[in-house]
């Protein structure tokens, strides 16, 4: 089962996101960006799905962390934030997220976008 | 009456000192005649003498009367003729004696007369002295002329007199009375220039009198009007220090240049904004003073200083002295005299540095309450979603109904929270403008919405000329106009209904007409479409959509100047105009 790391500081969304995901994956969680750092490091998820407004560290900062680190820069991330603003998508992207999606999301939206996303990084570690 | 009173003032001296020269005279003539009755004492020389010192008593008493002012001219006249008489009537009596001096007797009752009366009658005087003298020295020739009247006559004086004597005495008499005529007529000619001075003097004093009433009158006239003058400048120094407290207490800078583009005032607020103090700023460039990008894109007050330029207002980055920028609101507007002629332009401009903290936190303010409700929203319509998918159970079919609707009021909800948010940022300070392409931009919408168009079987249809159109403005912003009204385009027509988007150019305009066959717009709602949140009757409430697509469209048409327009009938359509300016490539 693939692993997909949820790092969230609301336990509620986190609750959430588990019923939605745990039919299909491996669901790991993270409620600020240094345990998620700590978790990513030692567990290397298939997917990272990341809030931007984390205490200790910040979203755009774990993503730029992560995209850096020729290790870790494979694992997909998808940003799961409330900010809807066009500049808020644009530092995201920046930052190097694979994927942008507003809160409140739809169910099977992120259900597809995880799919699409660990298809696409299967086909290219083939 | 003056005058006349004067000359008759005048007469009364004269006739004091002709009584006075006249009893002189008939004194002396009496002494002559005492003189000759020595010598011989004729009866007849007796009676001349009383005769001639009655007439030198009468004119004593008359001149007695004359000093005294107490005489009239006619007095004068009587006595006149009867010192005439008395005196011819002497010399008759002693032609012997006094035939000698009838011609200066005369000659003195010509001139004493002529003084009295003037020159009239000077001549018939001495016509008639002439022939009296003629009389009395010819009559003793013929002697029973002479035993007529019993007299009898020595003839020895008349012997010695001859008749060329007689004539050149007679010729004297003529030449006095001549003298006296042309003496008087000299008088009349004196006295009436006197006359006329008189009266020219009394019209002078006249006119002066009535010039010094007027000079007067103008006085006050000129009183009152300084005393007006005065006011008036009292009030211009008041109105002036007034209006020089306003300017410079005013809050907002303010700058008035001249033609030339030179500052002529500058306020304290615009020391406080630029950084310069007046003494810099007074009589140097506008451009040198207020430094701004607009001076060098596009200077308001042009090259011709002629334009008539009003702005109300927009916002710009101004460089002060100390090369900081300084966020302001600028206005200006152009001066003019009373023929129309610009003679200047006023700026006034704001500070908004602060006004653009309270902006910024207001904006990171809603952005944190944006954010702080979508989080709730986000839990709330997850275990919806889980719920509905029966992740933790079965559910029954009403649950499922009302789990569904829990779901589309969050999806409203949280819409309606990003479109607030998204309408607060959609400010004039926010936007960037740039050169974009509109076609491009529309095109790109219209792909966004293919897949929805699929699903809702509708057509749509883009009618392009095959030209590129560019506008200045904020793509993304603008974008969103045309997915605002593409989407209420979709939302409001039915199934296998039928939206056109069509671009065309208006000289300086492109229009771009975005047309559906959908439901259409009340006309009662026509005018409210445009305001937040507002949403037509004919708009269910579970229909999607928050009210505020509409007011976003506005909103940011206003910020790039551009319009729109709206035309709808119920059940037939909508058709909405949007306009921009074009811009040349």
């Amino acid at each position: 089962m693939k692993k997909i790391l949820i790092v969230e500081d609301d336990l509620d969304i986190i609750d959430v996101l588990r019923i939605i995901l745990e039919d299909k994956f491996e669901v790991l969680e993270a409620h600020n960006g240094i345990k998620a750092i700590n978790i990513i490091y030692e567990q290397i998820p298939d997917l990272i799905v990341l809030d931007i407004t984390l205490p200790e560290m910040n979203g755009y900062q774990v993503c730029r962390l992560l995209k850096e680190d020729e290790i870790y820069q494979h694992i997909p991330i998808i940003i799961l934030t409330s900010k809807s603003q066009k500049r808020d998508r644009f530092w995201g992207i920046e930052a190097g997220a694979d994927k942008y999606i507003t809160k409140p999301f739809d169910a099977d939206d992120i259900i597809a976008s995880i799919e699409e996303l660990l298809i696409k990084k299967g086909k290219l570690e083939e | 009456m003056n005058n006349k009173i004067k000359v008759r003032k005048n007469n009364e001296n004269e006739i004091v000192h002709l009584t006075n020269l006249k009893w002189t005279f008939l004194l002396f003539l009496c002494l002559i005649i005492v003189f000759f009755l020595i010598e011989d004492k004729n009866f007849y020389l007796y009676v001349s003498l009383g005769i001639v010192s009655f007439l030198c008593l009468i004119n004593l008493i008359h001149n007695n009367y004359a000093r005294k002012e107490r005489t009239k001219p006619i007095f004068s006249v009587l006595i006149i003729g009867l010192d005439i008489i008395s005196l011819s009537v002497v010399i008759f009596l002693n032609r012997e004696y006094l035939l000698r001096f009838t011609p200066y007797i005369y000659s003195l009752l010509i001139i004493e007369y002529s003084l009295l009366k003037g020159k009239r009658n000077c001549f018939l005087l001495a016509t008639l002295f002439s022939l009296l003298y003629a009389s009395i020295a010819y009559v003793p020739c013929h002697q029973q002329w002479l035993n007529v009247f019993g007299l009898d006559w020595k003839t020895s004086i008349f012997s010695s007199m001859n008749y060329y004597e007689i004539t050149f005495h007679m010729g004297f008499i003529y030449i006095v009375a001549f003298l006296m005529w042309y003496l008087n007529k000299q008088k009349d000619l004196i006295f009436q220039e006197k006359d006329n001075l008189i009266d020219n003097l009394y019209q002078t004093n006249k006119i002066l009198a009535k010039t010094k009433d007027e000079i007067k009158a103008y006085n006050q006239t000129l009183k009152i009007r300084l005393e007006t003058q005065q006011i008036t400048r009292d009030a211009i120094r008041h109105a002036y220090h007034t209006i020089e407290t306003i300017v410079e207490n005013i809050g907002s800078g303010l700058v008035i240049i001249n033609k030339e583009g030179k500052i002529v005032v500058f306020n304290k607020q615009a020391e406080k904004i630029t950084g310069f103090t007046a003494l810099e700023a007074l009589n140097k460039k506008c451009s040198d003073i207020i430094k701004n990008d607009l001076c060098l894109k596009n200077c308001p007050f042009g090259s011709t200083k002629e334009d008539v330029f009003l702005s109300s207002g927009y916002g710009i980055i101004l460089c002060n002295k100390f090369n900081e920028k300084i966020p302001v609101i600028i206005n200006h507007s152009s001066l003019k005299d009373e023929e129309g002629n610009t003679i200047g332009a006023v700026e006034v401009f704001t500070d908004i540095s602060k006004l653009n903290e309270v902006k910024e936190m207001g904006s990171e303010f809603l952005s944190l309450v944006s954010h702080e409700l979508k989080a709730p929203l986000t839990v709330i319509k997850g275990y919806a979603s889980v719920l509905l998918k029966e992740k933790l159970g079965r559910i029954n079919q009403p649950q499922k109904e009302r789990l569904a609707k829990i779901e589309q009021y969050v999806d409203k909800l949280s819409e309606i929270v990003s479109n607030l948010l998204e309408f607060s940022k959609i400010t004039a300070e926010n936007i960037k403008l740039d050169k974009i392409s509109l076609t491009k931009i529309i095109k790109e919408v219209v792909d966004t919405f293919k897949q929805e168009l699929k699903n809702r079987d509708l057509d749509l249809k883009l009618k392009e000329n095959g030209h590129s159109y560019y506008i200045l403005g904020d793509a993304p912003i603008i974008e969103r106009v045309f997915v605002n009204l593409i989407n209420n385009a979709i939302k409001y027509t039915s199934p296998k209904g039928k939206i056109s988007i069509e671009v065309e150019e208006e000289k300086d305009i492109v229009n771009v007409y975005i047309t559906d066959n959908g439901i259409g717009i009340l006309p009662e709602d026509m005018p409210k479409i445009f305001d937040k949140f507002y949403r037509s009757s004919v708009v269910s409430l579970d229909k999607e959509g928050t009210g505020l697509g509409l007011s976003i469209v506005k909103k940011v048409l206003d910020i790039h100047g551009a319009n729109i327009k709206v035309s709808s009938e119920i059940n037939k359509g909508t058709q909405f105009c949007v306009s921009f300016n074009k811009i040349m490539v």
